[in-house]
């Protein structure tokens, strides 16, 4: 590498380390959870206040517990369990539905992400 | 009218058919790199570009813009990405990379101009600067057409510090394809183009 290489190469290293510095941001740390109940949001719960509650949905009732800044399904009367094995949700974008009850959990906050980005 | 009495002759140069030859082969990398499942959406390798950067160095800037476009469309045509989103992010990054490798070119900051050899760039140099115009055209483009959002810049980070990992590993591997082609002497080549 000639002199030019190393110093441009370091120019390129440091210009990506100030780009970092301005535009990473990390996880947003949710403000609060949305419930659903079909495509109707039924309540908000914020995150920092500890709570276990009961939503009625198709088939029976999801239980629902809120703990240390994050949200979960304790229980729901599906087959699968995926919302239950989804576990705790704490940043903005992240989500839990329990289909067959028709019962969902979102978290949302100030700063929403994207779930996924495809090309 | 008699006709069949003019017959319109292309002459390929030796030049023209090491130049297919070079471009057939990037093809190849560009196919067999686009089979390979990718960590993150946007975020390839970009290999090929190897045999755009040993063709800049030989060749010069024109045959490297020819191997490079081939290449994009080729690559599209067999991956079945012809016009597509893909397609055109690109060659949107190929078109950046070459205007970058054309402004080294023509201000004289090649390894393969004369010139004292400490202040000119060589193959790492210039892979590392193109990966990040490839990346940064392609990302305009990408945030312009397809999804202006100011939370992708989020992804910038991220999608440029791969840009200058690949980049480097290009510029390695083209270093050393360089050395295996014309000698350890890149800075010989001024006569040859």
């Amino acid at each position: 590498m000639s002199r030019l290489d190393r110093l441009l190469v370091a120019l390129v290293g440091l210009a990506l380390a100030g780009v970092t510095v301005l535009l990473w941001r990390p996880a947003q740390q949710g403000a609060w959870a949305e419930v659903l109940v079909g495509a109707e949001v039924v309540r908000r719960l914020p995150l920092d206040h500890a709570q276990r509650i009961e939503i009625g949905g198709r088939l029976g009732t999801s239980v629902l517990e809120v703990a240390q800044g994050r949200v979960r399904f304790v229980d729901s009367p599906c087959p699968g369990k995926l919302c239950v094995h989804a576990g705790w949700l704490r940043h903005t974008g992240e989500s839990s539905f329990c289909l067959p009850n028709g019962v969902g959990l979102r978290i949302a906050g100030l700063h929403e992400v994207y779930d996924a980005i495809n090309f | 009218m008699e006709s069949g009495g003019m017959m319109l002759r292309l002459r390929a140069s030796e030049q023209d058919h090491r130049i297919a030859q070079l471009a057939a082969l990037a093809v190849v990398i560009h196919v067999l790199e686009s089979a390979l499942p990718s960590p993150l959406p946007g975020v390839k390798p970009g290999l090929a570009n190897v045999i755009t950067l040993a063709v800049l160095f030989i060749y010069g800037l024109r045959a490297a813009i020819w191997v490079s476009l081939l290449r994009v469309l080729a690559g599209s045509l067999l991956a079945g990405t012809f016009l597509s989103p893909t397609f055109v992010l690109s060659l949107g990054g190929a078109v950046s990379s070459l205007l970058l490798m054309a402004l080294l070119s023509r201000t004289g900051l090649l390894l393969a101009a004369p010139g004292p050899a400490d202040w000119r760039l060589g193959p790492v140099g210039v892979a590392v600067l193109a990966a990040q115009a490839h990346m940064l055209g392609q990302f305009a483009l990408a945030y312009v057409l397809f999804i202006p959002h100011p939370a992708l810049l989020g992804l910038l980070p991220v999608l440029l510090g791969m840009a200058l990992v690949f980049g480097l590993l290009s510029g390695y591997i083209g270093r050393h394809l360089l050395r295996q082609l014309i000698g350890p002497d890149v800075s010989a080549l001024e006569s040859n183009r």
